[in-house]
């Protein structure tokens, strides 16, 4: 046991002693954190209150004047809906189209002749919509719009089960047919803490997940250079078992990675004002079973490859790939891509450290959490595998 | 009294024999010599003694103990001095003895001590501070030495230590090898330069293609190859004649000329010079330099094979 930590101690001295590991593996994620995060901070949705939707110029043309029409004028200029719409009243097609063209208006509404009339006899109707340029003033115009005609849905579902009596009830005892104004546009944010930026929060996840790879790439060249200087052939002259060496290895960079996730963690936090949650037990679980599996992956290529050349090329291949399809570098790559990443492990480590950020819902935490658990688990059984097979030796 | 025994060692690789039924003992407070061509199978044997590598057939004994059924307890008794230097280059020379000491056990003011003797030993302790990286080739070679011998074991094991050093840091390593013996451990060192090997070895096998092809002291080597004195004389011509002559004369056993020089491996020079004088004489050879060389390792190693030990 004391020869374990002999040797875990000093690949520590080692590691420590390597200016250019200190700086790639400590200074290069926190540059990274910083350079995406402000760079690419546009990319995310609103971080809270300071951001401000434009109002959505809506032109409305409503043809109809039957029960519905008190009501549709009611729900266009009640304040909650006013905040986020402005309505401009069209009373012809041809006008409509003109104010459009000239983007006068952003969104377009027409309200057919026969509406009230098809939702009291239970028949089919619609309204049109007509889109703009802008794909996230459509978003919020169809959001509000839509909500309005789901409540109509849910009247004449009403209408067609009880009746059109039940309607008319309604109209007697209520003049707005029990329909809710409440906007169904809500601007939140991932993060509690509402001053800072959503994309720092982010990176500082997936940089962390990404250099902890890299720390059991450096595990592999680590193991992989024992061979080439042949200091592994003075080990295993020294009464040891082999089991020791290795262990004592991959301690040292065990230990190493943790040190560097302190660091980016701590770092992120005071400087960055990165909110890592309050869970830092799980926290903690999420960091050791990454570097579970990333060392567990640096043993199986070092058993199967040769030259640290070989391993390095392979492994940062990998890392980049898997950190690329997770999201790790742009957030959102089509549902392709995307369902590629969850073969990653950057995509389980980095969604649970999110969601502990975000302090989502714990069963989710706990599902991912046992992702990473089940693949650090098969990745190190596997790695035990082939190393009992292979062997470590010159 | 036996502290090496080696009993009908082989290993293959694949379809290649590296050590064939290599058999021999080497005794207590002995420095055994393994002399052979690069590629004779000596660092097989090596590794195999070290318990480094495994052994299709045969059995070692090392003080006793098997290596094939008690590996960690031969690794206890023996220091192994890799032909590559097997040292970190980012821990300073006392690090990295240090590091390899306390794997080796030692702990505390032991600890300390045998790391100052160490360095003392192999003349690094002003430099012990310092990271190899700034040493020439002789000092890492010193202190791939110490680094073997900080736990002071009973056998070391020194595999071509002196590999790509200057003359000086040659015969430095040398002389250690001479106290460490005195200091009571035993040494097998394997070399392809027979020069060392004379010079320090009390008795000597000589391997190639695996097989153990000669053992015994120095003396006793050269003692075998006493029939084989080489004679070169450098000449002003070389009749054919005359190598025809020499060639056919029942005590010369080879005969090599080459533009104007000739070498003649003969059995006892002095009896038979003056046939060899007679013959150049009468086919008009002047010669300008003669010189006879007293047998060595290098010519037994040549009578036994056909090939030269650097070959």
């Amino acid at each position: 046991m004391k020869n374990i930590f002999t040797i875990a101690g000093y690949e520590l001295i080692r590691f420590f002693r390597m200016r250019s590991i200190l700086l790639i593996m400590l200074g290069l994620p926190l540059l990274l954190i910083l350079i995406l995060g402000t760079a690419l901070s546009g990319v995310f949705q609103p971080s809270g209150e300071n951001e401000k939707l434009e109002k959505v110029k809506v032109g409305v043309l409503n043809k109809d004047q039957g029960v519905f029409n008190q009501t549709i004028s009611d729900f266009l200029f009640s304040p909650p809906i006013h905040s986020y719409v402005s309505v401009n009243l069209i009373k012809t097609r041809e006008e409509l189209f003109e104010k459009y063209e000239s983007r006068e208006i952003d969104y377009g509404i027409v309200v057919p002749a026969d509406f009230s009339d098809s939702v009291i006899s239970a028949r089919l109707t619609s309204w049109e919509f007509i889109e703009g340029e802008s794909i996230e003033k459509n978003l919020v115009a169809r959001t509000i719009f839509e909500s309005f005609i789901s409540q109509v849905n849910e009247m004449q579902a009403r209408v067609f089960v009880l009746g059109p009596e039940t309607l008319q009830e309604s109209l007697f005892t209520d003049q707005n047919l029990n329909l809710q104004y409440s906007n169904h546009v809500k601007i939140g944010s991932l993060q509690k803490n509402e001053g800072s930026t959503s994309a720092i929060q982010y990176y500082a996840v997936t940089m962390l997940v990404m250099f902890l790879l890299f720390s059991g790439m450096a595990a592999a060249i680590s193991l992989a250079e024992e061979k080439e200087a042949f200091t592994l052939l003075r080990l295993n002259s020294i009464p040891l078992h082999s089991n020791t060496i290795i262990i004592g290895k991959l301690l040292g960079v065990g230990i190493f990675s943790l040190i560097q996730a302190m660091v980016i963690i701590s770092f992120s936090t005071f400087v960055y004002g990165v909110d890592w949650g309050d869970d830092y037990i799980t926290l903690f679980g999420v960091i050791i079973l990454t570097i579970v599996s990333s060392t567990s992956i640096g043993v199986i290529l070092t058993s199967l490859l040769q030259s640290s050349k070989s391993i390095i090329a392979i492994y940062q291949a990998l890392i980049f790939v898997m950190t690329f399809l997770s999201g790790g570098m742009i957030p959102n790559l089509g549902d392709f891509l995307n369902s590629l990443g969850k073969f990653s492990i950057n995509y389980w480590s980095s969604n649970t450290l999110i969601r502990l950020m975000i302090e989502s819902d714990s069963t989710m935490i706990i599902r991912n959490m046992g992702v990473i658990g089940s693949t650090s688990l098969v990745l190190a059984l596997t790695a035990g595998l082939i190393y009992w097979k292979v062997g470590y030796h010159e | 009294m036996t502290f090496i025994q080696c009993e009908k060692v082989v290993k293959r690789y694949d379809d290649l024999i590296s050590v064939d039924h290599l058999s021999f003992k080497v005794d207590k407070y002995e420095i055994f010599g393994l002399l052979g061509p690069n590629g004779a199978g000596k660092s097989s044997a090596i590794k195999m003694i070290c318990g480094l590598l495994k052994m299709d057939q045969g059995q070692i004994y090392v003080d006793g103990i098997s290596v094939n059924s008690n590996p960690i307890e031969v690794k206890k008794r023996l220091g192994l001095v890799p032909q590559e230097l097997a040292i970190y280059e980012n821990l300073s020379a006392r690090e990295n003895i240090l590091f390899f000491g306390k794997l080796y056990g030692l702990r505390g003011k032991d600890l300390k001590n045998k790391v100052n003797e160490a360095l003392q030993f192999v003349g690094l302790t002003d430099r012990q501070n310092e990271r190899p990286e700034k040493f020439s080739g002789g000092m890492k070679r010193r202190l791939n030495i110490a680094c073997a011998i900080v736990h002071q074991p009973k056998l070391i094991i020194m595999d071509e230590p002196t590999v790509g050093i200057d003359p000086q840091s040659r015969n430095h390593i040398l002389e250690s090898v001479k106290k460490l013996n005195e200091m009571g451990s035993t040494i097998i060192y394997t070399s392809h330069y027979m020069e060392e090997i004379e010079s320090i070895c009390t008795r000597v096998g000589i391997i190639d293609s695996g097989r153990l092809i000669a053992l015994g002291s120095v003396q006793e080597l050269k003692d075998q190859n006493k029939q084989d004195e080489k004679i070169t004389l450098f000449v002003d011509h070389i009749p054919s004649e005359a190598i025809f002559e020499l060639d056919v004369h029942p005590q010369i056993k080879e005969v090599t000329a080459t533009e104007q020089t000739i070498e003649i491996f003969i059995n006892s020079s002095q009896t038979y010079l003056q046939d060899i004088l007679f013959i150049l004489s009468k086919h008009d050879v002047k010669i300008q330099t003669l010189q006879r060389e007293e047998p060595n390792l290098e010519s037994l190693f040549l009578s036994l094979t056909g090939r030269t030990l650097r070959d």
